[in-house]
């Protein structure tokens, strides 16, 4: 059993997601035309020049409503082993999955609530 | 079901696999400076005992460690939650995310 | 169960009287529903609770140790109380509803049959707690105890999770009792008992003890006092029990690895602990140092577990919690009125405000061992506790509690014998009614617990 021919489908599969990506990288710079100069780097009629680093500021806006995603979005895991089991769990399953997504909306009303969905304020 | 699978790969080398994925986010925690690539250290520590956990899992036939692993991505989750959050109300306090510069409370 | 279900009701009622415009009766409902599940926590049978495929069971020593910790949250939220009277806070409800969720992962670790249930436990303690350490946002300190608490928490967290994933592939369960049964067995496998050192080293960290200590005293002393209370007592009990709960569940290893570490440990505990408190400056930290040194205690306790253990240990865990709750209000009293938290603040306490400094000292003598109150008698039980052939444990208990009343005479020395004319007393402030009852209360239980202990011993039969 332990051959170097048993980890044929890992080595496939990392064969392939690289060459996936080198391909798409390599395609993308051979096929798109190439023009350079001051002129065209800089911004297109976008008012003032760019000036400084990218990375420092950020809105803390996008960041509240990624956290909360990032929250709300892997409580679903919970729901794949209910999904498996849905019709042997029957009613008492059913009622022990409302209650679950009961505290969501809980949660929800909350966050709501406190003002951190805004955009505006 | 679980039982049927075909374990082409020993469980040794997948143990293995995670002792060294552990150990990197050991390592990480205990000498990198800066506090969110700690963090991802922790992630990364998380990551490799859900390795385990789902190793274990498939290869003794019983699915309580997958469930095992779900506790353990929300968990998880939510530790990221909380600790970008601390993150960000440091950084705007202090313009920086290095763990160095924290050491208004003497060790 | 209902207890839990009662405090998490009682925690999303005060998060949402706290968005609609009740502000001032947040505290008021949380200790009300506090007190509520204590009675129902009184009423209840010991039952498993079936519904949970079993995951929960409420033993005796449960019992005790979950109204010991409402009744430490029901105190803290009185030292609260006595904060809101005199600054606005905005964030109350935030803050309460975070420690009553907190309070039920305490719970779970009292109570878990199952190894998925100590790992939530040990989270729904945690995360909360990291948000309360840093909950003064602008004040760097505090959000410095949250990140460092935050990723010494987690830290711990991964290596005791990775030790459980080893117990579970070396047992194929989940199950507690299960686990309990491959441990009693004479041969180990090496997976499990690297799975058990793992879940030991993790859960060191949790109960600060030294060499995983360092996180502690910053800690304490960045975390907004009156939370840090909480941290010092409700979240020390949680730990301590589980902890507890697991070393005799999966402790036949007399002779394992994982003994001698213990050992090793208990011994670094005391030691570096009494000695790094003699030199602290600051109240906050000396408080640290000192429950790291009690930590090292109760881990004595887990040297020769047997039936009656339990209640000894139980009884010394009240003592530390009752005593250092009762210091820490006067540390809040004294932050109220401008004072620093250096030994220095204390002075002249003692004659401006005669009747609560006698409680505070109270504390203090039961902290340090004094007869007549608590402290003493979970001291002499534990010296009991150890056989004779662990002499040397013995010398180390009584050396260090002689070291431990030098540094808690530092506070009281400041509080009745300083010189200094009273520049550090501002206006004879009133002491806030909440405060007086607070310590009152636990001056008033380390004294009558002291002298009749057999009442508190008996419920845990």
């Amino acid at each position: 059993m332990n051959t170097p021919s048993s980890y044929l489908p890992i080595i496939i599969q990392l064969l392939v997601a690289l060459g996936f990506v080198i391909t798409t990288l390599v395609a993308s710079h051979l096929i798109g035309p190439k023009r350079k100069g001051n002129k065209k780097d800089e911004a297109f009629e976008c008012g003032i020049d760019g000036v400084g680093n990218a990375r420092v500021p950020f809105s803390i806006k996008y960041f509240m409503t990624a956290i909360l995603f990032v929250l709300f979005d892997v409580e679903v895991v919970f729901f794949y082993p209910y999904a498996v089991n849905f019709k042997e769990m029957g009613w008492h399953g059913f009622a022990a999955v409302s209650i679950f997504v009961g505290f969501f909306l809980i949660g929800f009303a909350y966050v709501y609530k406190r003002g951190a969905l805004e955009w505006d304020k | 079901m679980l039982m049927q699978i075909n374990h082409i790969v020993p469980i040794e080398h997948i143990i293995t696999l995670s002792c060294i994925l552990f150990c990197i986010g050991v390592m990480g925690v205990l000498l990198r400076r800066n506090a969110i690539i700690i963090l991802m250290c922790i992630e990364l520590m998380l990551n490799a005992v859900n390795i385990l956990f789902a190793t274990f899992s498939a290869y003794n036939g019983n699915p309580d460690g997958q469930i095992f692993v779900f506790f353990i991505m929300v968990v998880a989750a939510a530790e990221v939650a909380v600790g970008l959050a601390l993150l960000v109300l440091i950084y705007r306090n202090t313009r920086s995310v290095d763990v160095s510069l924290l050491d208004r409370l003497k060790w | 169960m209902s207890v839990i279900i009662v405090i998490l009701l009682t925690a999303i009622l005060v998060l949402f009287l706290h968005i609609f415009e009740g502000r001032q009766w947040v505290n008021p409902l949380a200790i009300l529903g506090l007190s509520l599940s204590f009675i129902i926590l009184c009423l209840e049978n010991n039952s498993l609770w079936g519904d949970y495929s079993s995951m929960i069971y409420m033993t005796q020593f449960a019992k005790v140790f979950t109204g010991t910790a409402i009744i430490f949250t029901i105190l803290v939220f009185f030292i609260n109380q006595s904060r809101l009277k005199l600054e606005e806070d905005t964030n109350n409800g935030d803050k309460l509803g975070l420690v009553l969720f907190s309070l039920c992962g305490a719970i779970l670790l009292f109570t878990f049959t199952n190894i998925t249930m100590l790992f939530l436990g040990i989270e729904i303690l945690s995360i909360p707690l990291y948000v309360i350490a840093s909950s003064s946002k602008h004040d760097l300190h505090s959000n410095e105890a949250g990140l460092k608490y935050f990723l010494m928490g987690s830290f711990a967290t991964s290596i005791i999770l990775f030790g459980m994933a080893l117990i579970f592939g070396a047992t194929n369960s989940l199950d507690i009792m299960t686990i309990s049964e491959y441990f009693s067995q004479a041969e180990i496998s090496k997976m499990a008992a690297l799975g058990a050192f793992f879940v030991g080293i993790g859960f060191f960290f949790k109960v600060a003890a030294i060499p995983f200590h360092f996180w502690t005293p910053d800690v304490y002393e960045g975390t907004p006092s009156i939370w840090a209370t909480y941290f010092a007592t409700v979240v020390k009990i949680a730990s301590f029990g589980a902890f507890f709960r697991l070393y005799i569940l999966l402790g036949n290893v007399d002779n394992s690895p994982l003994y001698k570490v213990l050992v090793l440990i208990i011994i670094l505990t005391v030691v570096v602990g009494t000695l790094t408190a003699l030199v602290q400056e600051n109240a906050k930290r000396m408080i640290a140092y000192s429950s790291i040194v009690n930590s090292g205690f109760l881990l004595m306790f887990f040297l020769n577990p047997s039936s009656d253990i339990l209640s000894y240990f139980g009884l010394f865990i009240l003592g530390y919690g009752l005593a250092t709750i009762g210091i820490f209000s006067a540390i809040v009293y004294l932050e109220s009125i401008g004072n620093s938290n250096g030994f220095e603040g204390f002075d002249g306490l003692g004659r401006s405000q005669p009747l609560f400094s006698l409680g505070v000292a109270i504390c203090l003598l039961s902290l340090a061992g004094i007869p007549l109150t608590v402290g003493f008698l979970g001291k002499f039980y534990l010296l009991m506790s150890l056989s004779f052939d662990q002499w040397w444990m013995i010398l180390l208990v009584i050396a260090s509690s002689i070291i431990s009343i030098v540094y808690y005479f530092r506070i009281f020395n400041g509080m009745y014998f300083s010189n200094k004319k009273a520049s550090a007393i501002v206006a004879p402030e009133v002491v806030s009614p909440y405060l007086n009852f607070v310590v009152g209360f636990c001056a008033l239980s380390l004294i009558i617990i002291g002298l009749f202990p057999d009442f508190y011993l008996n419920i845990f039969q």
